[in-house]
């Protein structure tokens, strides 16, 4: 027997070939460290598990995407949880800002011009699989777009958020123009999505809710005679006790609204202004909205979870589903000082160098670091910040490398 | 209603047949559905033939499993005992377990099992894990894992190292770069 037959008859009498689904079964039930690590077993392991799929919201590794240039092909990602830094190659990146993330998919914009009239081209882009999905252009006064849930579902929606006055205009699959939505006094300051419903934030700290359903049947029910106007959209409105959230320190403070496991809550993040440049954060106060009361209720404590905070995007992990991070903690990037302003604005030269496209205010952040971690119950500790990174020109975005890519290229994660 | 068999014949791996309380083997959706769509199992001629995954030994097992699972009024905490102590067998044993009741497409047990192999992977290295699975160490041979590059530095140390202390640009030379292909 040649040593080659023999290796390979040894192979052949190794007891454990699982089913391939069965493997699969397995590395959900463990946690994200151990899946890769199971992914580095042998070829036949790694096969399975590297094995390309439309990923779940919460799993995969989160990664900070630095804007950087806009005009390189490729992008700085920092892998927070592991102290990795690493170059995603982007070319759909060059040349167009990202606007924000939902998971493994970036929401990429650029200027368009269509008798000459200046339109945003919206594109969401899965670096990771290729997909790719084009929207239809939107006016340039928007500053937030929120996802609903995965582009390669049927049945999602985007919801973009107007500047300046409470607009909205929402679009899904199927729908051949954005559906305009207005308007009412206020500035919308955060939206998310959470349990089939868009959650907005007025500048007064009070929520609106608006009901995916109640979209569809305003844009299938009543086209013709639609005119675009809230009141025609059902909005419940979720008041938030203003004498307690409405305070002073509201003007120094920005203000989030974040899905995590199904729980909506609101993240207030004080700062001072240092030398009128730049922000530094002083403390975070987390309230849940209980759906039953209406009432937000003040978190102490948030358990396994890790919130990872941004202006283009939030989410939250687990950090025992994913086996690497600190838990009760908030990740933060620094978000620019005026949080309504597009970053695209009045500085988009013709030829798209973003190199030219840094507003003003953003800039201010110079010394600043771009990314930190808040830990609750070490606020009396003389560090319960550890800001990281480098400073950086635009709002950096938080974004979720899934699991099977990870699975194929990243090495397993040293546990400390 | 047709009158209920109180026995049916399995044929396992190893071309052996047996007899088997019907109530019981009725708990593997697979053989339900060869005794109610095929008509198969009621003598020994039309013995159902059970997939090769399913060994004399494994079968003898998920009976056991289904026998106990079958009696009513069983609390929830006698289940979860059982169950614990059902699973406390060597790893091998346990994969062949869960691929033959994967086989017959018995959904309670292979969550049982394969939560216990998940239990045994949890923590392990690659190496280990490999070990404990018996399986060809196939992969660092071909895939390149850079496992020189791993930084034992604390966060601190490699932060401070990698931000400069003017905070000036991102250093990102000692850092693995992986570029997306």
């Amino acid at each position: 027997m040649t040593k080659e037959r023999s290796i390979r008859h040894k192979y052949l009498n190794y007891w454990c070939s699982l089913p391939h689904d069965i493997l699969k079964l397995i590395a959900e039930k463990v946690s994200f460290v151990d899946c890769l690590s199971m992914s580095k077993v042998c070829m036949s392991w790694n096969g399975i598990l590297g094995e390309e799929h439309p990923s779940t919201q919460r799993h995969g590794l989160p990664c900070l995407l630095v804007s950087g240039r806009g005009n390189s092909e490729t992008k700085t990602c920092i892998s927070v949880l592991e102290n990795r830094v690493w170059e995603l190659k982007l070319p759909e990146s060059c040349g167009k800002y990202c606007w924000g993330s939902f998971c493994d998919w970036l929401i990429m914009v650029n200027n368009v011009y269509s008798h000459e009239i200046k339109l945003i081209k919206v594109n969401l882009v899965n670096p990771f699989s290729g997909s790719q999905i084009n929207l239809p252009p939107l006016g340039p006064f928007f500053h937030k777009m929120v996802l609903s849930g995965l582009p390669c579902e049927k049945n999602f929606m985007c919801m973009v958020v107007q500047r300046g006055i409470f607009g909205l205009a929402f679009w899904f699959p199927g729908a051949k123009l954005w559906l305009p939505v207005g308007k009412k006094k206020g500035q919308c300051q955060d939206a998310v999505f959470c349990n089939g419903s868009f959650y907005l934030l007025d500048d007064r700290l009070n929520v609106w809710k608006i009901d995916v359903r109640d979209i569809y049947s305003a844009y299938y029910g009543s086209l013709k005679a639609y005119d675009g106007a809230l009141s025609q959209i059902k909005t419940g409105f979720y008041g938030a006790p203003v004498q307690n959230l409405w305070n002073e320190d509201t003007k120094k403070s920005f203000t989030y609204l974040v899905e995590s496991v199904g729980k909506l809550l609101l993240v207030r993040r004080y700062f001072n202004l240092k030398r009128n440049k730049w922000i530094e954060t002083k403390k975070f106060e987390v309230y849940a909205l209980d759906f039953e009361t209406l009432i937000w209720k003040k978190v102490e404590d948030l358990g396994d979870e890790m919130l990872f905070l941004g202006k283009s995007y939030s989410t939250s992990f687990s950090a025992k589903e994913l086996g690497v991070g600190i838990r009760n903690s908030i990740y933060l990037c620094n978000d620019p000082m005026d949080r309504l302003a597009t970053e695209w604005d009045d500085k988009w030269d013709d030829e798209c160098d973003l190199r030219h496209v840094i507003p003003k205010k953003t800039r201010l952040r110079t010394g600043v670091k771009n990314w930190g971690i808040f830990t609750f119950g070490n606020e009396n500790n003389d560090k319960p910040f550890c800001f990281r990174g480098d400073k950086n020109m635009w709002t950096d975005t938080w974004f979720t490398a899934p699991s099977w890519w990870c699975c194929r290229n990243i090495p397993p994660i040293q546990r400390k | 209603m047709k009158m209920m068999k109180p026995y049916v014949w399995l044929q396992t791996s190893d071309d052996s047949i047996q007899q088997v309380e019907q109530e019981i083997a009725m708990f593997c959706p697979l053989i339900c559905q060869e005794i109610i769509q095929k008509g198969m199992g009621s003598s020994k001629n039309c013995a159902i033939c059970l997939p090769q995954q399913v060994s004399p030994a494994m079968l003898s097992l998920i009976l056991d499993y289904c026998r106990f699972h079958q009696v009513p009024g069983r609390s929830n905490k006698e289940r979860k005992s059982y169950d614990e102590k059902f699973v406390r067998i060597d790893t091998e044993r346990l994969c062949e377990l869960t691929s033959a009741a994967d086989s017959l497409q018995l959904k309670p047990l292979v969550d049982l099992t394969s939560r216990a192999l998940a239990r045994i992977i949890e923590g392990k290295t690659p190496e280990e894990i490999r070990d404990i699975f018996h399986l060809p160490d196939d992969l660092t041979e071909n895939v390149e894992v850079e496992e020189e590059h791993v930084d034992d530095r604390s966060v601190d140390d490699l932060l401070s190292f990698i931000n400069g202390n003017d905070g000036g640009k991102l250093n990102i030379l000692t850092i693995l770069i992986f570029v997306f292909t």
